[in-house]
């Protein structure tokens, strides 16, 4: 699977065209090197017609950050994370968003690194909505435990991610979709988010506690 | 791997060569690799510019010095995995990790290093990895066997290098700060005892 396969379709909707365009500019050129210009004319569009959709190129920047919860490909289909197998969908389906908006993330780290506040304010954003979503997927058997979960879970993957980026540069978009390494990645996670310390709600008896008192 | 003490290796330092890497171990922190240079290193450590150049001919050669892998103390080994082995555990790793975190803005500054990838600064976080599963491997082999046990110190390293990574990337200069508020040390407590295996009960006691 090449990174090229998901913006040069011209079938995308033009919102799509845009952000695909620009992460790339983004990520290859930096982002305050990229002038709206060159996303327009790398999407055959004019600049007015990026305007259009995207008021300021913060805008462009922010979007791209909301994408990694709707992942362009959803090769995996999640769960309420309820047992290791479930645990596993979630995983793979993170990892499938880290590879699609690996380019965007990088930039976007260094960025923040060396204390750029437009960054800073952009991914802190991404990170909590991040973890409002990893939530939204341990709520249902584990309603008490959630902010553990989430945390470990956050904590587990973010260090790993980080770990095989430094070692692997570039290259670890590619290696995302690595079957080892992706087994890897779940069998860490398996680790570091035990689910079987918790107790499991049932969640056929929850559905009753607010269904069945009628 | 150096996991003793430091007993024999510092009569053989000399106290202008220690001048120079606090110097650079200062700036380097403040102002990146990059930032730095060797005029200012030697100005901040009060000595010439050759008596630098005598000790470390290149920039590169400073970091190589500062970059040695740190030690940890051996882990406490007990005989069975009970309540008091999983705390003791808890105890050890947990110091550890602050022990690893107190450089600060220096390791801060090598995270950066690392990101822009600087693969000696790279080289050196993988090394620090296969030192911490050897250490923590004995201690963690008795609740559940060797290979259970790297595991397990493996995927310790990788969730409080998120920890580490996550206090840097949100806090900046500030991280230390927050790793140890209440909320940060709960934090990493709470990540570390997920990782343990289990205590076991201890037989004949009802």
């Amino acid at each position: 699977m090449t990174r090229e396969s998901h913006f040069s379709a011209r079938d995308l909707p033009p919102r799509e065209r845009i952000l695909n365009a620009a992460m790339q500019l983004f990520a290859d050129r930096g982002y305050s090197a990229t002038p709206i210009k060159a996303i327009a004319s790398a999407c055959d569009m004019s600049d007015a017609g990026v305007f259009y959709y995207f008021a300021t190129k913060r805008d462009i920047l922010q979007a791209l950050l909301e994408r990694p919860h709707q992942p362009l490909r959803a090769r995996v289909t999640v769960e309420p994370v309820r047992d290791a197998h479930t645990l596993d969908q979630l995983v793979l389906q993170t990892l499938d968003s880290a590879h699609v908006t690996e380019p965007i993330l990088r930039l976007l780290i260094r960025q923040q690194l060396v204390g750029d506040p437009e960054a800073l304010a952009a991914r802190d954003m991404a990170v909590s909505g991040w973890h409002e979503y990893l939530g939204s997927w341990f709520r249902d058997f584990h309603p008490d435990h959630v902010d553990i979960l989430v945390d470990a879970f956050a904590n587990a993957l973010m260090g790993w991610l980080f770990l095989m980026q430094i070692r692997h540069g570039p290259r670890i978009s590619d290696l995302l979709m690595d079957e080892r390494f992706r087994d890897e990645a779940c069998a860490h996670i398996r680790l570091a988010v035990p689910l079987e310390r918790f107790p499991l709600r049932d969640r056929q008896m929850w559905r009753s506690d607010h269904e069945g008192v009628s | 791997m150096p996991i003793a003490t430091r007993d024999g290796a510092d009569q053989g330092r000399l106290p202008a060569r220690d001048a120079i890497l606090e110097a650079a171990r200062s700036l380097f922190a403040a102002h990146g690799i990059r930032g730095t240079t060797v005029r200012a290193i030697a100005k901040r450590s009060g000595l010439s510019n050759t008596l630098l150049y005598y000790y470390f001919p290149r920039k590169d050669d400073l970091l190589e010095a500062l970059l040695e892998v740190p030690s940890m103390p051996p882990p406490p080994v007990s005989e069975s995995w009970t309540d008091e082995a999983f705390f003791q555990a808890l105890g050890y790793i947990e110091k550890c990790f602050y022990t690893w975190t107190d450089p600060g803005d220096f390791l801060r500054m090598l995270i950066i290093e690392c990101y822009a990838g600087n693969q000696r600064c790279v080289g050196v976080s993988s090394a620090e990895m296969a030192l911490y599963v050897d250490t923590l491997e004995p201690m963690l082999a008795v609740a559940c066997g060797r290979i259970e046990a790297r595991e397990r110190a493996l995927s310790l390293g990788y969730s409080l290098t998120g920890i580490l990574w996550q206090a840097v990337m949100h806090h900046g200069k500030h991280f230390q700060e927050r790793l140890s508020s209440g909320a940060g040390r709960e934090r990493v407590r709470n990540t570390i005892s997920l990782l343990l295996p289990v205590p076991q009960p201890v037989e004949g006691v009802a």
